[in-house]
């Protein structure tokens, strides 16, 4: 289980500095007067302003600083006399965890963000800016899956046929290990957000998972077709060859023609096409040497029974 | 036990996890390097012990519900494999330990196989 504040930490590392700052800034000129920096310091309700020539920033000049020059009493006083001068900076591509860190480090207030290739000022960025993108971001995310959740749990019911079938298809590669495997568990996630139960979920994923192990490992390449309507799901794997010489022997456990290769990998035990049978509630085999297999492997879902189990308040 | 006494136990370098993954339950394991062997298996176990290393390890325990992969005699993991998990969302560790030995010491902790469980409620029938 996924708690809230993995969630959130994720977030901070894939949210960057230029998302959450604020992009409409307030500068002032390094010659202004400090008199113009109080108006418009009291003007925007603000506490720090960065001091740009052109869009170049040349220094940042706070509340703390404006306090400095009023005890002081000197008049006519500019920017450049009271602010700091090189001050410490963001960059908008850095990772928002970045700026938690120099925030906790440094104690300042506020950072002005610059673009990494130009140098120039692009925003600036506070605490408050830090804690509102990344709830955005969190409620955002939320209501994506809950909506993705919602719309195809609701599937079956909200669109209107007298028989409805969605089918999914995959292409699959062969000997292709690196992606070997992920049809079968993007299938996995598309069921979940189906709403089927998670035993039937489990079969499915595992009965696909060896069948497309089967696809990659032993042929050129194939594709498999997931088909679910409100009574099964269906998984058709098709293959390219070199075909099954001996189906009988084939399904007998423990039976493989895998090369060393092959169980270097993990498979290969003469376990797979027993086990896409114990999983399944029909299974058919098909093959012609020379030419390929196709398996169809059925199981039954009650898609309609099971949303409406998980979302009984949405039954009206 | 709980998932996190296993790392300690185990003397495990955590390869991939998020916090709330390691206060999890662990009672049964299973101990094999044929992932199509663990794939027929009857019972789901917690965790999953290999000598095996490679990501397809990771999508067996993603594809039969396997909560934490423990990869034996420090084996290194690579990043597709790290990729994989984090994808999957399986915790993924790393042992010096041999398969002999970590399961052992899991053993003694009360972890128990998961198929000696089945053949336990079996025998019972």
């Amino acid at each position: 289980m996924e708690t809230r504040l993995d969630k959130t930490l994720e977030i901070l590392f894939e949210l960057k500095v230029g998302d959450a700052m604020k992009k409409d800034i307030v500068t002032v000129k390094p010659d202004d007067s400090m008199g113009k920096l109080n108006e418009e310091m009291s003007i925007h309700r603000i506490s720090g302003v960065p001091v740009v020539e052109g869009k170049k920033l040349v220094g940042i000049i706070s509340i703390s600083d404006l306090i400095a020059w009023l005890t002081a009493g000197v008049k006519d006083s500019k920017v450049m006399e009271w602010m700091v001068k090189d001050p410490q900076c963001l960059y908008a591509d850095q990772p928002l965890i970045h700026a938690i860190k120099r925030f906790d480090q440094l104690r300042f207030g506020r950072f002005p963000v610059l673009d990494r290739e130009s140098g120039e000022l692009v925003g600036i960025i506070t605490n408050g800016d830090i804690i509102l993108g990344t709830l955005k971001k969190l409620e955002q995310d939320y209501n994506e899956e809950e909506v993705r959740q919602y719309r195809a749990s609701h599937f079956f019911e909200d669109i209107n046929a007298d028989h409805l079938d969605l089918t999914l298809a995959f292409i699959i590669t062969g000997k292709d290990f690196d992606h070997a495997g992920r049809a079968s568990t993007t299938m996995k996630k598309n069921l979940k957000r189906l709403g089927l139960q998670p035993e039937i979920i489990r079969r499915a994923a595992i009965a696909s998972y060896e069948a497309e192990m089967n696809v990659v490992i032993y042929t050129d390449g194939g594709t498999m077709k997931f088909t679910v309507n409100d009574e099964k799901l269906t998984i058709i794997v098709k293959d390219r060859g070199p075909g099954i010489e001996n189906i009988e022997l084939a399904m007998q456990e423990g039976y493989t023609t895998a090369e060393p290769w092959v169980r270097e990998l993990g498979f290969g035990a003469g376990m797979g096409l027993p086990n896409i049978k114990k999983c399944s509630d029909f299974m058919d085999l098909q093959s012609v040497v020379g030419e390929g297999t196709t398996l169809k492997i059925e199981i039954m879902t009650g898609v309609q029974n099971e949303t409406k189990r998980i979302n009984p308040e949405a039954q009206s | 036990m709980i998932l996190r006494e296993a790392v300690e136990l185990l003397k495990a370098d955590v390869q991939y996890t998020q916090s709330s993954q390691l206060e999890v339950d662990i009672s049964t394991a299973r101990a094999s390097d044929l992932m199509s062997e663990v794939l027929a298996d009857d019972a789901v176990p917690d965790i999953l012990l290999t000598g095996l290393c490679n990501s397809h390890v990771i999508r067996t325990a993603s594809v039969f519900g396997i909560k934490a992969v423990v990869f034996v005699r420090g084996r290194p993991v690579d990043q597709k494999l790290i990729d994989c998990a984090l994808d999957e969302n399986i915790v993924v560790m790393t042992t010096k330990d041999s398969l002999f030995t970590s399961c052992g010491k899991l053993y003694t902790a009360g972890v128990r196989g998961v198929t000696e469980n089945l053949k336990h409620r079996d025998s019972n029938k």
